[in-house]
């Protein structure tokens, strides 16, 4: 990538994940390219953001790097190993370490399943030992700490999804993808569905645990003010393609990409002298200042 | 103390004009079967003509319960309007029958909602379903309603309105879908314009290009606009005042500007804390 060479705080850790090349195209007669030609690193450690709009390829990618679908070409590879390559097993061994949080709560668990079986599906999918009832106290004992960790009660072990809110439910889905200790998580768009102080709220969860138990996050997001708040880099999509790829605060500050540029200009800025109404204001702000001064506006 | 501000240049409205919309003690129950929930308590919001309203909280906080409120669309049952009064023009639209209602719903008061593939028919062309609100309100011919319509079409930014007319809403994406939902609301020249998250399912560009369309359509017609949203940037870029709303109260009300630079109340300082801006504070 050209324009990581230039960006200025090279990042520390080693390469985790590896895209190289990577196409994924979608229908027979009429061809759709959803992923065009992407190469990427993600390294250890770091939060590395996929920004762009509905229908760019940022979904796809993440499902390419899990190999959840073939890519038409290139490759993925995981802390060395190429994930096109792999046996069924060598796979499954990978797939331990890289983990996702998707975006929508109430449709990513099973509304049938109890608390505690959802957060240890994981467990009892990759590790023989978790299954069956002699196994049973030494799981609910794991999954209890999972859930202290993402700050749940970890008595809630018996109930059902529907009994938590949104926020709740995202940090049983967070507790789920940390039950087989990953390397790398995949965050698709974790806090859009999410009220916003309760977007903070897991925010700062996230951030926590990153920095207790080292992992590293693809953090898919269409809302740049979050990923100015979270990510180390970003990668911004357009159309299947990576337009722009370097350090959050340089590409944010100084998009060299006029699409990165476009999208920077359409976030609404939280500031009511600033944006569409701004030169209205102005006029506003002296016409109201002369009315408190001579009282005629005041009630 | 907040100086309730003129929308436009002060000179031509006089400050005090009465509002167009007053929501006086407005209390709003659904009595479900075991229980009742209070969703709206105590509210009392204003709207001049010309100005924009924003009423944010976020979810559950009362906000679209108060503004369906106006145009007495929330289900009932389980909803009951349990007090106040909603003054529109200074009659009280909750005293109304439901056939004088239905003669300001659609034509003085419009809305415009989240999600705009469930409020368009998808079995009629577009184009006839922009006509409809036409034709049922002033009576227009066929041909006079298809004309309008096509003019709005093309007023509120959608390419070639012709093609677009004859198209069904699947074959428009979210942002055009949207433009038909706008452009089905403004036809009959609303004196309100209700809008509940009218952006909230689109991309950030196409949000960008349907916030600049409401901002010119709203000061070109004069409307008034009640604008409820979960986004205090969507807030600054286009209220002049702003309704905070949180366990179905109104927590605090007041200039845009005055909100913002002094918020009062805990509640919106929270928010205004908890919303993440692009730029370090």
């Amino acid at each position: 990538m050209t324009t990581e060479a230039a960006a200025p705080a090279p990042p520390a850790g080693k390469v985790l994940l590896e895209l190289v090349g990577l196409r994924k195209e979608f229908g027979t007669r009429t061809v759709n390219v959803a992923v065009d030609d992407v190469s990427l690193e993600v390294h250890e450690g770091e939060t590395l953001a996929l920004v762009g709009e509905s229908g760019c390829g940022k979904t796809t990618l993440t499902r390419l790097l899990l190999r959840l679908v073939e890519p038409t070409a290139g490759s993925v590879r995981f802390d060395g190993q190429d994930l096109t390559a792999l046996s069924p097993a060598g796979l499954r061994a990978v797939r331990r370490q890289m983990q996702v949080v998707l975006q929508d709560p109430y449709a990513s668990m099973n509304p049938r399943m109890r608390i505690t079986d959802i957060v240890a599906e994981p467990l009892v999918t990759h590790d023989p030992q978790a299954r069956g009832r002699r196994a049973r106290a030494r799981t609910r004992e794991r999954v209890g700490e999972l859930l202290e960790a993402v700050g749940l009660d970890a008595g809630i072990q018996d109930r059902y999804p529907h009994e938590f809110s949104g926020g709740q439910r995202q940090r049983v889905s967070i507790a789920r993808a940390l039950a087989l200790r990953p390397r790398l998580l995949v965050l698709d768009e974790p806090t859009s569905a999410l009220d916003v102080s309760v977007q903070a709220t897991v925010l700062d969860l996230l951030a926590d645990l990153q920095g207790r138990l080292g992992l590293t996050y693809v953090f898919v997001s269409h809302n740049l003010a979050v990923v100015r708040q979270v990510a180390d880099r970003v990668a911004v999509m357009r159309r299947g393609r990576l337009v722009e790829v370097g350090a959050t605060a340089a590409v944010l500050r100084t998009p060299r990409h006029p699409y990165t540029r476009q999208l920077l200009d359409a976030v609404p800025v939280l500031d009511p002298r600033r944006g569409r109404r701004a030169a209205e204001r102005g006029s506003w702000t002296s016409a109201a200042d002369r009315g408190s001064l001579t009282g005629d506006e005041s009630r | 103390m907040s100086i309730d501000r003129p929308t436009t240049d002060p000179s031509q409205r006089p400050a005090h004009e009465r509002p167009l919309l007053e929501i006086n003690g407005l209390s709003v129950d659904f009595r479900l079967e075991t229980s009742v929930v209070h969703a709206v308590r105590d509210v009392s919001l204003h709207v001049r003509a010309g100005e924009t309203l924003a009423v944010v909280g976020e979810s559950g906080s009362g906000k679209t319960a108060t503004a369906l409120s106006v145009p007495r669309l929330n289900p009932s049952p389980p909803c009951v309007y349990a007090s106040g009064e909603i003054l529109f023009d200074g009659r009280d639209l909750l005293a109304l029958s439901e056939r004088e209602l239905g003669r300001i719903r659609g034509r003085d008061i419009a809305m415009v909602f989240q999600d705009p593939m469930t409020c368009l028919d998808p079995l009629q062309r577009v184009g006839a379903q922009v006509a409809e609100v036409l034709r049922h309100h002033t009576g227009m011919s066929r041909a006079e309603a298809r004309d309008a319509a096509l003019d709005a079409l093309d007023e509120v930014g959608i390419p070639d309105p012709a093609l677009r007319y004859r198209q069904y809403p699947h074959e428009l994406s979210g942002g055009l879908r949207q433009r038909v939902m706008i452009a089905t609301a403004l036809v009959g020249r609303p004196r309100l314009l209700i809008a509940d998250e009218p952006t909230t399912a689109l991309d950030v560009t196409v949000q960008s290009q349907i916030l600049d369309l409401l901002v010119t359509l709203q000061d070109k017609h004069g409307m008034a606009v009640v604008l409820i949203t979960h986004d205090l940037a969507v807030v600054a870029e286009t209220a002049d005042r702003v309704a905070v709303m949180n366990q179905g109260k109104v927590v605090e009300t007041g200039d845009v500007l005055d909100v913002f630079d002094r918020p009062a109340d805990d509640y919106t300082r929270k928010l205004l804390a908890a919303t993440p801006r692009l730029e370090a504070v």
